[in-house]
This record gives C-alpha cells, structure tokens and sequence, in this order.
C-alpha cells in the first residue's frame, strides 16, 4: 500500500518533554518514524523527522494536531510534503564514496562558506554537518563534515582541494576516508 | 553441503550468550564445517559466528584475506573455538553493517591491535597477534558469541564533537 511522506522540523527553547510530545502526537495519528535527527543548539532543541502514514493528511490538518506542542511547550513547528518522486530518487542512490572532514581554526567569516562552495563546485555532496565555536578571548572555530563525493576523488585529491582552499582561508584540516566493514 | 540461511535480527538467538565447547567431537566438526561453507558461500563474507547460522556454541570463522582492505595482514581462512581476546591496544572507530542486521550501518569504537587464542580444529591451542581489518572482524564476531550486536557499540555521532562544558 502507498504511504504518504512528511518533513517536520520542530525547534524550541530546551525543556524535558519535547520528544515526548512530538512523538505522542505522531503515534496518535498513526504516524512511522521513519528517519530522524534530533540534537542541541545552543539552547535549542531542534527535531527533523521523515514521517509516513497510510491515509492522505492535509498539510493543514497535520499543523493543527501539533497545536498543543506548539503552545504547551512553545515550539515552532513546520510540515512539508515529500512527493513520491523525490522518494524514489533516494532509492536509486548509487553506492557511496565517503569522508569525514574537518576543518578548524581561529574564528572568522567564511569559512563555512568557502569550504561547502568548494565542494559543490567539485559535486561533492555533504551528507553530515556539524559547526561549533568556543567561547572565550580568541573562539576556535570547528567544522566537521561527512561528505560523499564522486569516484573519482580519492583521499589524496581530496586532501589537495582542502588545502588550497584552508590556506586561503588560513585553517587547517584533516581528511579521513570512511570505511565501511560488512561483516 | 550446503550454506546455510542467516539468522536475521530480531531473532532472539543473535542475543544469547554461545557455550563454550569442551570436547571436539562429530557434532561440533559438523557445525565448523558448516560455519566455513556458509562464510565461503557468501562471497563478501570476510567473517560468521555460530549463532548466525542458528548454533549457540563458541565457534567463529574468519577470512580477512577476502577483503582488499585486510589484504596486508591477515591470517587467512580460520576456524576458531573458543575464541578469546587476551590484550588490546589502541582505538579506531570503524563503520560495521552485520548479514544479521541488514540495511543498517553505524559508527563503532574498536581495538586496533588485539591478541587472540583459540582452539583449533585439532584441539591444539593457538595464538597470534593481528591489527586493522582483521583485528575488527575478530572482534565483531566474538561479540557475536556473547549476543553483542554492533548495535550496541554504536557510538553516537554528535559526541564526535566536543560537548558544551564548563571547565572551571
């Protein structure tokens, strides 16, 4: 049988319950998780949630049954459509080629950016992000990416494309290809 | 003789504790033996554990050789009874899918170096030192003998980032 495919992003100051209310909802309506990510920012608890469900729900009506989360807990909450096609793509993904990548160093403008430019100009795809930045007299700013880039980019083209561009912008980095064991 | 169907998770038998094997007779030849047909009947298979195929005894067989990534030290095809870690040295985080948790991949801490002793099929007791692929394959089949899925040394992504804390 078909199933019907939701993007939910909730976002809200930090508080116990969050979780819980977002997937009472979900369970209460007859919703399947069916892919997740959920973590901190600053004091920001922020959800992304792929859901499915067997009967076609209206964006608006999917809105409504999170209006005690909304409120109760004071969350923002939005609801996109995820059409077939787009599912279907993801299914036809050709095997992965992937690394962990780091980049750090004293904060500046930028860096975010000329990292993710570089990359899209080689089509290699960020899967994973994750940035972060110290506190204090002179803030480290650290970068840490899994990217899926083509075949034809092995570590060591990899490494060359990261340390034009970190010298640039006067950071380092590390590249480490992502093996992964079938046992 | 045939290889036999994997036991797919969540079958309850990939959670148990295997026995250890005391005497090596007809019935446990039988069970290695079949251990080895079905790691060779899986091309990619580099490494099984008994109670994949649905026997709770502490056998394993391995084949890091079958891998390019464990070509440089491996070695080769083994079956192992009674398989023990004796001492580990170094960390590195490997990315493990399992035949009995298909479609699921995760991040994993495991020893660089190990050491191991078995028994062989002879009965004689062996020992050697190994690193890298061969030395992961190892131990994620022993965790197989003791019902340790990798799934539960999956090692959450965000913490690969330092966590917010105040030192002083």
């Amino acid at each position: 049988m078909k199933n019907f495919f939701y993007a939910i992003t909730v976002i809200g100051k930090d508080k116990p319950g969050i979780v819980a209310g977002v997937a009472e909802v979900l369970y209460e309506k007859g919703f399947s998780i069916e892919d997740s990510s959920s973590t901190l920012l600053k004091d920001q608890f922020s959800m992304i949630l792929i859901v499915s469900v067997k009967e076609n729900i209206s964006i608006l009506e999917l809105k409504k049954s999170f209006y005690k989360v909304r409120t109760d807990l004071n969350m923002s909450v939005s609801v996109r459509r995820i059409e077939t096609e787009e599912l279907k793509e993801l299914e036809n993904k050709r095997e992965e080629n992937l690394f962990m990548v780091s980049v750090y160093g004293s904060d500046k403008p930028g860096i975010v950016y000329g990292v993710s430019d570089e990359f899209a100009k080689h089509k290699i795809n960020i899967v994973d992000l994750r940035t972060r930045v110290t506190k204090g007299e002179n803030p480290l700013y650290v970068m840490i990416m899994e990217v899926d880039a083509p075949h034809d980019i092995t570590e060591e083209t990899l490494t060359k494309l990261l340390n034009k561009t970190c010298s640039k912008l006067g950071v380092d980095y590390s590249v480490r290809k992502v093996e992964t064991y079938e046992l | 003789m045939p290889a036999k169907d994997i036991v797919v998770y969540p079958d309850k038998r990939l959670k148990e504790v295997c026995r250890p094997i005391e005497n090596i007779d007809e019935d446990i030849l039988n069970r290695a033996r079949d251990l080895l047909e079905t790691m060779r009947f899986y091309s990619h298979s580099v490494g099984i554990a008994s109670p994949q195929i649905g026997n709770l005894v502490r056998i394993i067989a391995v084949d890091a050789s079958k891998n390019k990534k464990g070509l440089k030290v491996n070695h080769g095809e083994l079956i192992m009874l009674n398989p023990e870690i004796l001492d580990w040295q170094s960390i590195i985080k490997t990315r493990e899918g399992c035949m009995s948790v298909p479609d699921y991949t995760g991040n994993v801490n495991r020893a660089r170096k190990v050491s191991v002793k078995y028994i062989d099929l002879e009965g004689n007791e062996q020992q050697f030192d190994t690193e890298g692929f061969e030395a992961v394959v190892l131990q994620h089949e022993i965790d197989h003998l003791d019902g340790i899925l990798f799934i539960d040394r999956i090692i959450s992504k965000n913490t690969d980032l330092f966590k917010r804390k105040n030192y002083r």
